[in-house]
């Protein structure tokens, strides 16, 4: 049960995240600069949710993630997710990050596979889409745009999760 | 678990990677989910701008002016607001003598809630108004006074997608006006520029910068004499017996708030008003 409302509070933030972001970029003509705080969240399930429970959630983020990413066939975030999600705990158990340079870092490496994923993705299942050159231009910018966030959408979610879970893990902000 | 965790998208992904018409259980689903969830936020976010720049803005404005504050707040509110009433007049009359300009079409108006913001597909879709309740289906025309917007990729209940001209994948058959020379008009996909580029099989007939092109129909999804944009720049060397010259769109995209869908077309327009 405490897994499930885990679960259920980790998606309910990165849907009101997700669906917040875009008119609020529109709303300053930022829209050119959308940081993947989807993403962010993924890196967060890498590092503090169960295997199956941190990919089931990943997944379940992915779909709602394809549904606020127009243009881009269902199950293409879903894949993404799951796949940096399993990368993610496969580093996990051999790296530690520290502070929030470190985390900083690996949501810009996260950033740069995410983008790789969705080329290759594109390649084999989208037959409509037609801008890799643009992909691997925009691969390190997105990256660049997204890894500040990480800071600010871990502590979101660290909130999130000690109102949900009571044995908070350890956290870069509530350690 | 793992595995079918990896599979389950790839399935997915595999299915709606096909072209289709119609709307997927799984983007209907979706689509419910999200496009109420942004409308909801931007309402909110407009009211607290609104509320911003006619209160809050105001009350800083006030301590510096005492004495005219109250005037003040009035007089810049009603400004506000005459000035909002009278832009939408101006574009909603500019809509309704376009309708009575093209009697034969038959059209749905919808607003422009949402643009996207994956860095991929950035700006090459709009979000609108108008969905599958509405009678809305996938290939449908959408355009405004000023011209060709794209056409509807995905309806699902209230809200449609449209994918814009300018998409890397769009492709509309166009003639130059008031010249016997035909074209394809190709999206460029650039995220930021508005162009695309327009083919021109018969090298010997040299296009000059400003002529305007417009839809002859003959891609049987846009209606014939619609305006799509003008030739800009010098004009090319031909490359492979083909001129790709490049091509400014006529509609303003990123400015867009109302929109026409076409749902269909008439053989004969009706004699009285057609304003429908």
């Amino acid at each position: 049960m405490n897994v499930v409302s885990r679960s259920l509070g980790v998606l309910l933030l990165g849907f009101t995240l997700m669906a917040i972001e875009s008119p609020l970029l529109q709303e300053f003509h930022l829209s050119v600069y959308a940081p993947d705080l989807a993403l962010v969240v993924v890196i967060w399930a890498v590092l503090n949710m169960g295997t199956t429970s941190g990919a089931v959630t990943c997944a379940l983020l992915g779909f709602l993630k394809d549904g606020f990413v127009m243009g881009s066939p269902i199950g293409m975030h879903m894949e993404i997710f799951v796949v940096v999600f399993f990368i993610g705990r496969f580093f996990a158990g051999r790296l530690q990050i520290r502070g929030i340079v470190g985390l900083i870092v690996i949501t810009a490496l996260a950033s740069i596979l995410a983008s790789l994923l969705f080329s290759l993705l594109s390649v084999l299942f989208d037959r409509t889409f037609e801008q890799y050159g643009l992909v691997m231009r925009l691969m390190l910018p997105n990256a660049m745009i997204t890894a500040p966030f990480a800071p600010l959408v871990f502590y979101c979610l660290d909130r999130v999760d000690r109102l949900v879970h009571r044995k908070g893990p350890e956290s870069i902000f509530f350690s | 678990m793992s595995f079918l965790l990896l599979v389950i998208p790839l399935v997915l992904l595999w299915h709606h990677g096909k072209e289709r018409t119609e709307a997927t259980v799984y983007e209907a689903v979706l689509s419910r989910l999200t496009s109420p969830a942004q409308s909801g936020v931007s309402s909110v976010l407009h009211s607290v701008r609104t509320l911003w720049s006619d209160y809050v803005w105001l009350v800083g404005v006030q301590e510096d002016n005492r004495d005219l504050r109250r005037r003040n707040e009035v007089l810049v509110g009603l400004a506000q607001d005459r000035e909002q009433f009278k832009k939408e007049n101006r574009r909603l009359k500019r809509l309704l003598k376009y309708k009575g300009e093209r009697p034969d079409l038959v059209t749905i108006a919808a607003r422009v809630v949402g643009k996207d913001v994956s860095p991929f597909h950035r700006v090459l879709k709009i979000k609108i108004t108008a969905g599958s309740d509405h009678g809305i289906r996938r290939y449908q025309p959408v355009i405004t006074p000023s011209g060709v917007v794209g056409h509807i990729d995905r309806a699902v209940g209230k809200y449609a997608e449209v994918k814009l001209a300018v998409d890397a994948g769009s492709r509309i058959s166009v003639n130059v006006a008031d010249r016997e020379v035909k074209g394809i008009l190709i999206g460029s996909g650039h995220k930021n520029r508005f162009l695309a580029s327009f083919e021109a099989p018969d090298p010997q007939r040299e296009l000059r910068e400003g002529d305007m092109l417009i839809t002859n129909g003959e891609d049987e999804r846009f209606p014939k004499g619609l305006v799509v944009g003008y030739i800009r720049g010098e004009p090319p060397q031909p490359k492979e017996g083909i001129l790709r010259y490049s091509v400014e769109p006529s509609v303003p995209f990123a400015t867009l708030e109302e929109v026409f869908v076409v749902t269909s077309q008439l053989e004969r327009p009706p004699e009285m008003g057609g304003l429908r």
